[in-house]
Parts: C-alpha cells; structure tokens; sequence
C-alpha cells in the first residue's frame, strides 16, 4: 500500500501545475532574473587601470618631477600587477574636458601653479586620484616644514623619500573569494526549499477529511493513516528535492553560479533543505484550521520573511540580521539553508556546514512531531 | 452606466484583499527606500571604504595617528575577534579591508629595520584595497620621513607625538577638486529612489486588482448574460476601461500620498512634479497591461504567478531593482520592450536635470509617450483578444 499511494502522489503531484510553478517554475525564472540582472555585476570590485587625463600646460611640461612620479604609477611592468594609472595627455582643456564628459577617463589633472583635479563623479576612482595628487602636496608641505625646522637636514630628504619601502603585506586566504552576489542565489535556494512546503500543506490536507474529498475517501479505507500519510510525504520530498535539484543544476551550469565543488555535501544540504521545507509546510497544513487560502498565506509571507532574512533582497541583510540577532542563524531555516552553502563555498572547515545542516535536519523532525501531535487518532463524527 | 457600477460593486465586496495588497506593497517600496544605497552625490565627496582595524601591537603615536588618519579616509567598522567573524564581515562586504597591525610592529617601524610588515586582508586585486593600501602607505611614508629626517629616537614619545600632529597636519593638504558633473536639486534627489522602485508595487497591485475583478466579467454564465443584453459590446469594454482608470487613479494617487511623506516641501518641485507625472503615464501603461492580462488570465492561482513573473521579470532588467547603468547591452536592448524601461530612464533623465528647458526635458517626455505608446498597444491587444474570445464562442 506505501509503494501504492507514494506512487499515485507522485503522480498527482507533479499533474498539479500550481504547484510545480511555485515549487520549480519560479525559482528558476527568479534565477534567471538575476542572472540577467546581476550579469554585469561581478559583485567584488575587480580593480581595473584607472583611465586619467593630463592637461599638457607648461606648468606641466616645466614640472619633471611630477612627470617620473606619475610616469612611475602608470608603468606597466609594475609587480603588483595593473598599474595604478593610464595616462592620456591633452593639448587642450577642452580636449580633457570632453574626454571626460564622454567617459574615457575618470578625470584629469591641469597644472598651473598648483595641481587642479577635474572630475564630473564621485567615486572610488576619482578618490585614489585625489589621493596620488595629495600627496605631491603633502610631501612638499612635510619637506619644507622639516627644512624650515632643520635646514641641515635638506639634504637627506630626498634619499629618504626615494627609499621605496613595502610596509603592507596581503594575506592571501585559500578558500574561493568573497563574493557576496552568491548570497541571492543561495537564499534563492533557500527560497524554493521554503517553497516545498507547498508540498507538505498539500500533503497534510489531502489525508484530513475535513479538508478535502480525498481526504474524506482516504479516511474510508481501512488503512493505517500513518503509513498513507508518510508515503505521500516521501513523495512530496521527493518531487521537491528533484527541483531543487534541477534549481541548482541550472544555476551552476546554465547561470555559472560557484558552489564550489564538493557534489556530496550540495547534494545533502539540498536534501536537508527540502526535508525542512516540506515538514515546514505540513506544520503549518496541520496547525491552521483554516482553509487552503489562508494556508497558503501563511506560507507565502513566512517564507518570505525568512528567505529576506538569508539576502534574498539584499544580501547584506542576512550578515546584518545574524549580527545583531545571533538566534537568527539557528532559528531560521532559510538561513540555515543559504548558509550550508556559503559555508560550503567560503569555508575550508565543515564545522558550520555540518552545524547549519544538524539543526535542518532537527526542524524537520521537531516539525514532523508536531504535526504528528495534532493529526494522530483525528476522528471526525459528522463532516 | 450599469457595467461602470457593477465594476464598483465589485471592487467594494473585494476591498479588503486589494487593500491588503496595495498597503503590502507600498510598504515594499518604503522597505526598499529604506534599505536602498544612496546615489552619486552633486559635487565631490571622497570614497569611504569599510576598513576594520585589528591592532595587536601596543599602543604608540604612530598606531595611534594610523588609526586616527584612517578613520578619517574610511569608514571603521567594529574589530570583529574571530578568525571566522573577520571572514563573514570580508564576504558580505561589511569590511572591504582588515588591517591586522601585528604586535612589535611600532617598534619595528621607529627602529628603522622595516622587517615587519602590516597585514592587510581584502577582495583579491580590489580597488578599494589598492585605495586602502595607498592611504596606509602614505601615512607610514610621511611618518617615516619625519622619524629619519629629525633623527627620532624610538623611545621618545613626546617627540613622536609631535611628528604624529605634524603628519596630521600635512596629510590635510588637499588638491583643488573642479567639479563639472551636473549640479542636482536634492529634493529630486531623495525622492526619486521611492519613485524609482514604484513600478514593482505598480505592476503587481494592477495586475492582481484587475485580473481579480476582470474575472467576474469572464466568468462563462455572466459573460453570456451579458452577451445577450442590448448594451454594445464595445460600450461594455470601454465601461470596464473606465473602471479601471478609476481604480489605476486611485493607486497612483495613494503612492503618490505616501511620497509626499519622503518629499515633503519638495513635493512643488518642478523636478518631483515630473516624476509624478511620470508615474501617472507608467499607470496608464500598467493598467492596460493588467488590461490585457485580465482576458487572457482565467484562474486565481494562475493571477498570482502572471502579476509575480511579470512584477519582478521587469523590474529586474529594465532598472528598477539594479541601476539601469549597471545592466549589461543585451539586457538593456530587451528591457527596451517593457515600459518601465522607459520609465526608469525618464526618472534617470529627470535626476540629472539641471535647469528644465525645453532641450533638457525633451528626452524625459519621449519616455512617457513611448509609455503611453505601449498603453496603447496592450490596449489593442486586449480588445482583440476580447474580439476574439467572442467569435470564438463562449
């Protein structure tokens, strides 16, 4: 009888459109979404040459010093890899300035008497800009304010402004970069395992009577409810783990989303993320008295909330939530779900997978006991 | 008149859910406000990275001057204690830079040996470590010029507090900055990101609002009744056209009444004016959209999946949740279809306005007619899907 109804809820599950659109349809059109959106978007700053314009003055053209500095930043060759500047140079005010209005550099540099910086925005590139140009300026005040204190030392300065000292030393961390874009897609996952319990109300209501027909048939038969009632749920999860599965095929392979590659624990924390989900949805099937609608409803703004909670809108929320309210990393289980997989990407250590992964694995059963709570010996004397 | 006030008969029996769903998504737009970064500014202001500052060493002038120039040139953020925490705040962006100032790093430094090095933690190759590791530099670059030049010894403190100020003082020279960007009013300004994530609440509340009372007239036996009345077909279409003005009215006029709470004074503010116009026109576009929808859309559960797929699916390529600069070409070329592309860069257009001549709003009125054109078109559809279902019998 369990390989019976497990099939004949498979079946009318997967026939039942609504369903498999918010359960698969979905969360793959919102994936696709925000690959499309997000395709420019490498969600780390990559730093890129910084394109400058030099308006060609006499100034300028007297001023060799500030040509070998600036010459020295944009060299090529340079070991740290891009060089800091492009240079262009101008004839012209004019030419800078159109240049710059048509977006070929972030900004220019016109010397008269002092250093002028043009700029037309306000931003990361026109501050190191600003920074470089700076220090020409508060190297000379810091020069002339020494001489004027000890003119003796005037000839030192310049062997120790030439001494090119490395003060600053880059950890290089071993596990993939950060990359806070992955946080839409894994709470985009946790999102459609939230969305199984679709499922799991599905399920929950087709064996109570009072709820719908099937329900009242199945109560007809002389059969033991649990059993009916746990194939049907196997079956759910199945039908959920199978699009969630297709859900993260698409991402990885079609949208080229990193998950890192340990196939195994993907596939374990997408297997615990459906089982939370579905009981999640039986939970609340079995506790509301009310009908579908107001089910559904329920669903629909929890999982909402909670997926929010794990950056489904905006990633940072889901590290600003488990910062100021650390309970939220353990008792959201969207959160839960989004975290697996970024411990599984960030992390080298499986701690936190196996921790996020332990507590899915508890919801699941903490929710499966109450719903077993409420519907064990339900009887109804008149429907 | 009687179609035009059964339209209003169900729409008072339904208030409730609409209600429901128009104050869900306003506050959606609210949220989004909320939560939204803040766009380019009108003149320079410089950009300030998150930096978190571990320091190990002991405290001296010069990790103390580090400190303070650092707070200055970026944004601090709380020293978090773990190894994993420092992660966490490196991933999700709330440290773009951790700076670890090791223990006998001062000494080291002030000895003239340099055989410690800082340790600095950021997103491989990123422009706001090149940024952060040029300012660091710099300060140790002046510091030291001073130590080696005045002959410092290690152990004077008086002495390195003073180089501490001096650098201080030095670092405050600052190069004369020409600003030739547009020059914005603010009160566009800080309105316009709630009108720039309107459209999703828009769409979403038209869609279902129509659908859902649209639905009633498609319903198989009254359609027939209606069918067999002596009213024209043509009159009953432009009744529930008219209804639905009302209604789109009605929701672009309860935004537009909670905007006025962002705007304030503002709000005669010949640049938030056009954005309410500009709403006003993406109302119209929606609404026939909805229009349209409303025929083709037959179940409940069926409204809900159309107003998702259609809210999001616009608002994410044409701009509305990711700024339209930011959007790759092809993306852009296929949100040039919907109309809240259109939208969006009328909004855009208006940001940047400066003075509203003729020349500078020009491109912002071609974007409301190429939306209205779009009412139009939807419009036309649904008539003719309207037409059709008819011949095609009920």
């Amino acid at each position: 009888m369990f390989w019976h109804n497990f099939s004949y809820s498979l079946k009318s599950n997967v026939r039942d459109k609504q369903l498999i659109f918010w359960t698969l349809a979905f969360p793959v059109i919102l994936g696709s979404l925000f690959g499309l959106a997000f395709s420019n978007l490498s969600g780390t700053d990559v730093f890129d040459t910084i394109q400058i314009g030099v308006v060609n003055t006499q100034a300028y053209q007297a001023d060799t010093a500030f040509q070998t500095t600036l010459a020295a930043v944009s060299k090529s060759d340079n070991t740290a890899g891009d060089p800091l500047f492009a240079v262009t140079q101008y004839a012209s005010l004019e030419e800078a300035t159109k240049a710059l209005t048509d977006g070929n550099i972030s900004g220019y540099i016109m010397e008269d008497s002092t250093l002028h910086l043009y700029i037309r925005s306000s931003g990361l590139n026109q501050t190191i800009m600003k920074e470089f140009t700076d220090w020409y300026l508060q190297a000379s005040s810091a020069v002339s304010s020494i001489v004027a204190q000890n003119p003796s030392s005037a000839s030192e300065i310049s062997g120790i402004l030439s001494k090119n000292i490395t003060y600053i030393s880059e950890t290089k961390s071993n596990t993939n970069a950060p990359n806070d874009m992955l946080t839409y897609y894994y709470a985009l996952i946790a999102m459609a395992c939230m969305y199984g319990s679709f499922l799991g109300m599905k399920q929950v209501m087709t064996v109570q009577a009072n709820q719908t027909p099937t329900g009242a048939r199945i109560h007809l038969a002389p059969l033991n409810k649990l059993k009916i009632f746990a194939s049907s749920l196997c079956a759910a999860t199945l039908i959920q783990y199978i699009s969630i599965l297709i859900l993260i095929g698409y991402l990885a392979f079609v949208l080229k989303i990193d998950f890192g590659n340990q196939l195994g624990y993907i596939l374990l924390a997408s297997f615990a993320g459906c089982c939370t989900g579905v009981s999640f949805g039986a939970m609340v099937g079995a506790l509301s008295k009310k009908g579908e609608g107001v089910k559904t409803g329920i669903i629909i703004s929890l999982s909402m909330l909670m997926s929010f909670l794990a950056g489904l809108m905006v990633a940072q929320v889901k590290y600003e939530a488990v910062k100021s309210l650390p309970i939220l990393a353990y008792i959201n289980p969207a959160n839960l779900i989004a975290d697996s997989f970024y411990a599984l990407y960030y992390y080298n250590t499986y701690g936190r997978f196996f921790t996020n992964v332990g507590f899915l694995f508890g919801f699941s059963l903490l929710f499966y006991f109450i719903v077993f709570l409420v519907m064990r010996r339900q009887n109804y004397a008149s429907l | 008149m009687q179609v035009f006030n059964v339209y209003f008969k169900i729409i008072k029996r339904n208030f409730l859910t609409l209600m429901i769903y128009i104050i869900v998504f306003i506050f959606f737009i609210v949220l989004f406000v909320m939560t939204g970064n803040s766009q380019p500014t009108a003149n320079f202001s410089e950009w300030k990275s998150r930096v978190m500052i571990v320091n190990q060493d002991t405290e001296s002038p010069l990790t103390a001057g580090l400190n303070d120039y650092l707070a200055s040139k970026a944004t601090l953020v709380k020293t978090a204690h773990t190894k994993d925490a420092i992660s966490d705040a490196l991933f999700y962006n709330d440290a773009e830079y951790v700076l670890t100032i090791p223990n006998g790093f001062s000494a080291d430094f002030l000895s003239g040996t340099h055989s410690m090095a800082l340790d600095e933690q950021s997103v491989p190759n990123s422009t706001a470590g090149m940024q952060m590791n040029l300012v660091v530099q710099k300060y140790l670059d002046m510091f030291r010029l001073y130590v080696e030049a005045d002959h410092v010894s290690p152990n004077d403190t008086a002495a390195l507090r003073q180089i501490a100020d001096q650098v201080k003082s030095d670092l405050k020279k600052s190069t004369d900055v020409v600003w030739t960007g547009a020059v914005q009013t603010k009160a566009v300004d800080s309105i316009a990101s709630y009108y720039s994530y309107l459209p999703y609440s828009m769409i979403s509340i038209m869609i279902i609002a129509v659908a859902n009372i649209m639905q009633v007239f498609t319903k198989r036996d009254l359609k027939m009744r209606i069918q067999c009345s002596p009213t024209r077909a043509t009159k009953i279409n432009l009744h529930l056209l008219l209804g639905n003005v009302c209604l789109a009215l009605v929701v672009w006029f309860l935004m537009v009444l909670v905007s006025v709470y962002f705007a304030g004074d503002s709000i005669f503010d010949k640049g938030v004016l056009l954005l309410i116009a500009n709403a006003f026109v993406l109302s119209i576009a929606t609404l026939s959209m909805s229009f349209m929808f409303g025929y083709l859309v037959k179940s409940r559960g069926a409204q809900q999946s159309i107003a998702n797929v259609c809210a999001l699916g616009m608002c994410f390529v044409s701009g509305v949740f990711v700024p339209q600069y930011l959007l790759g070409d092809t993306v852009k070329q296929i949100a040039s279809f919907t109309p809240t592309y259109w939208y969006v860069s009328a909004i855009d257009n208006i940001r940047s306005i400066s003075t509203f001549s003729w020349a500078n709003t020009k491109q912002v009125y071609m974007s409301m007619l190429i939306q209205l054109g779009f009412a139009a078109a939807f419009l036309v559809i649904a008539l003719l899907i309207g037409r059709q279902r008819k011949k095609a019998g009920v």
